[in-house]
């Protein structure tokens, strides 16, 4: 196998479950479109790997192409927003860390769209003002009032634990 | 809650999610790789061939005249023309890099004053935000704004390269640029220097010649810290503190101050109290909230004096109980206005679907309920009846009102919208 295969499969098996997970946090769907848009996105990788492989942060291309990629899709299928996660959520363990992820989950879907990508980019895919900007396709003064009014309702809803109060 | 704690809540939701097998996966996306360089190289060579012919035909073309040969009708370009085209079309995909401005203050219809911040966030340790503040003023009712004085730098240390707390409050004049940093102006933004507050400045409330700071000692995720509120002249001085007034531990407080003598307090959730005084803040009242109101509160009071409190269910979905209460009497009794469909209520009607980013009273009767992914609604009869808004929701940052028609709306996008008939119909100030 070329030497270039083998780093790009080290590439994907690092990068390519939390690209998925971001999108879902994100978008907030178990179906096939997050899978999709991450594919895409790896795909187009492979195809230009030995200019990729070559950035300081590779993984953040792919984020970037990847979230675009997703929004493109949203476009077209006219999606509605997002149902809640807590429906979808399932975990097997501790009820207390299961409280912990819905609360996060039911918490960025309270968000606006743009707000709860621009969140998840950041504290998540830890990407910085200017390549959120790229993937969002605005300006960077955008991507900072963005982050700052998802962040303050983040903070205001899990310091008050309000969106856990129903359940 | 710190930055840290919020990306450990992250990285916990997102393992729920499990993708499917990555040998698979991985397969499939290298074919698809494979399948795109094909398809690529064959779209280049297919461009250069085209470009070659065009090229060759450009070329046959001014062999013969250009414009002036042959027998020509119709339509042509000229190579300059069409070097224009190029070039216009170039600068015409150009982004602005404008910050947006943030806690606009109109005077009037057309002249205002706002904070611009621009915060940089390092990814290196220790990760400190390093932020440039400036003052702006706009003298066209929003569409254009700029800096009035010295840029203030300021650097929050080991904030994990998050955004700090920034709000401003300003009289035209006098105003402060507060937050986890104070900053005060007498000067309406010309100059800035440090404020004597110790502490994260919650809220900061001018009303004629005197000012009120509502300071926490330490951050939202300390349960045990109490709030307390400071008072100092509009024209500085010191600080002191408003000894009677209740220390409260609650994580976010409202401090509403409609008039120099009445004052309203109140935690935004898990309490049911309003503390109330009519007295400049010598002395305090406590009532009871409606039961509701223990869950989100929020509160609204406008300069008659009325006080509104709208409040709402916690809600893990996009729905959420909402209550519209009045009172004439500083929060004695309250009556109930409007509410999401209950059997055997006459009045007014606010939908389920929606969960509330921000509630305002900008007249005697003039209501303005904002959900978080739009839309926003209007009342002008007290909640009565209710009129959606054509601005689009979802991406309204702030509202803001110079009195009960005219009011301004600045979207994340920085774009500012204004409208002169109390809400209802918006248009575009500054792109």
């Amino acid at each position: 196998m070329a030497r270039e295969d083998v780093e790009f499969d080290l590439f994907f098996a690092e990068h390519y479950p939390r690209v998925c997970r971001a999108l879902w946090l994100s978008l907030g769907s178990h179906d096939q479109g997050v899978e999709d848009a991450a594919q895409a996105a790896f795909a187009k990788a492979f195809q230009k790997w030995r200019a990729v492989a070559r950035l300081d942060r590779p993984a953040t291309w792919v984020y970037v192409v990847a979230f675009r990629q997703a929004t493109r899709q949203n476009r077209r299928k006219n999606r509605v927003l997002p149902p809640t996660l807590t429906q979808e959520a399932t975990c097997a363990d501790g009820s207390e860390e299961l409280d912990d992820r819905l609360t996060v989950a039911a918490a960025l879907d309270r968000l606006p769209p743009r707000q709860r990508m621009a969140t998840v980019l950041r504290f998540y895919g830890d990407l910085t003002n200017r390549e959120i900007a790229r993937a969002m396709r605005c300006s960077e003064g955008t991507v900072k009032a963005t982050v700052h009014a998802g962040l303050k309702t983040l903070r205001f809803l899990l310091e008050t634990r309000e969106v856990d109060d129903e359940r | 809650m710190s930055d840290d704690q919020i990306t450990e809540l992250f990285e916990r939701a997102a393992e729920t999610y499990t993708p499917d097998d990555n040998g698979a996966v991985l397969s499939a996306v290298k074919s698809r790789g494979r399948r795109r360089a094909r398809i690529h190289k064959f779209e280049v060579g297919v461009a250069a061939l085209a470009l070659a012919v065009l090229g060759a035909a450009i070329v046959a073309w001014i062999s013969v005249g250009g414009p002036r040969g042959g027998s020509q009708s119709g339509h042509y370009l000229s190579i300059s023309s069409l070097s224009r085209l190029v070039s216009d079309s170039a600068q015409a995909t150009g982004v602005s890099t404008d910050n947006a401005i943030v806690d606009p203050y109109f005077a009037n219809a057309r002249q205002g004053i706002a904070l611009r911040s621009d915060c940089v966030l390092s990814t290196a340790p220790p990760r400190d935000t390093s932020c440039t503040l400036a003052v702006v003023r706009s003298d066209d009712g929003g569409a254009t704004w700029k800096a009035v004085g010295q840029h203030l730098r300021v650097t929050f240390p080991n904030s994990r390269a998050s955004y700090p707390f920034i709000d401003f409050t300003t009289n035209g004049k006098d105003g402060w640029i507060y937050g986890d940093e104070t900053f005060v102006t007498h000067d309406g933004g010309t100059t800035l220097t440090r404020d004597s507050l110790a502490g994260l400045v919650s809220n900061l409330s001018i009303v004629g010649g005197n000012v009120w700071a509502l300071v926490r000692p330490c951050p939202p995720s300390d349960p045990a810290c109490g709030s307390r509120l400071y008072s100092a002249s509009v024209r500085g001085g010191s600080w002191d503190v408003v000894t009677s007034a209740p220390a409260l531990t609650y994580p976010y407080l409202s401090l509403l101050r409609p008039s120099v003598n009445r004052a309203y307090l109140a935690a935004q959730a898990n309490a049911g109290l309003l503390y109330s005084t009519k007295d400049g803040g010598s002395s305090w009242d406590h009532h009871s909230l409606p039961p509701l109101c223990g869950q989100l509160l929020r509160l609204s009071a406008d300069t008659h004096d009325d006080l509104w409190a709208l409040c709402l269910s916690a809600s893990a979905t996009n729905s959420q109980m909402k209550e519209l209460y009045r009172s004439r009497d500083s929060g004695a009794t309250w009556s109930l206005v409007a509410t999401t469909p209950s059997e055997g209520f006459v009045a007014g009607s606010l939908p389920t679907s929606g969960i509330v980013s921000s509630f305002t009273s900008v007249g005697r009767d003039e209501l303005v309920v904002v959900l978080v992914r739009g839309p926003i609604y209007v009342s002008h009869d007290g909640g009565k009846s209710w009129t959606e808004s054509d601005l689009p929701g979802g991406n309204l940052q702030q509202l803001t009102f110079s009195n009960p028609l005219t009011g301004w709306a600045i979207l994340y996008s920085g774009e500012v919208y204004r409208t002169s008939d109390g809400g209802i119909h918006w248009s575009l100030a500054r792109r």
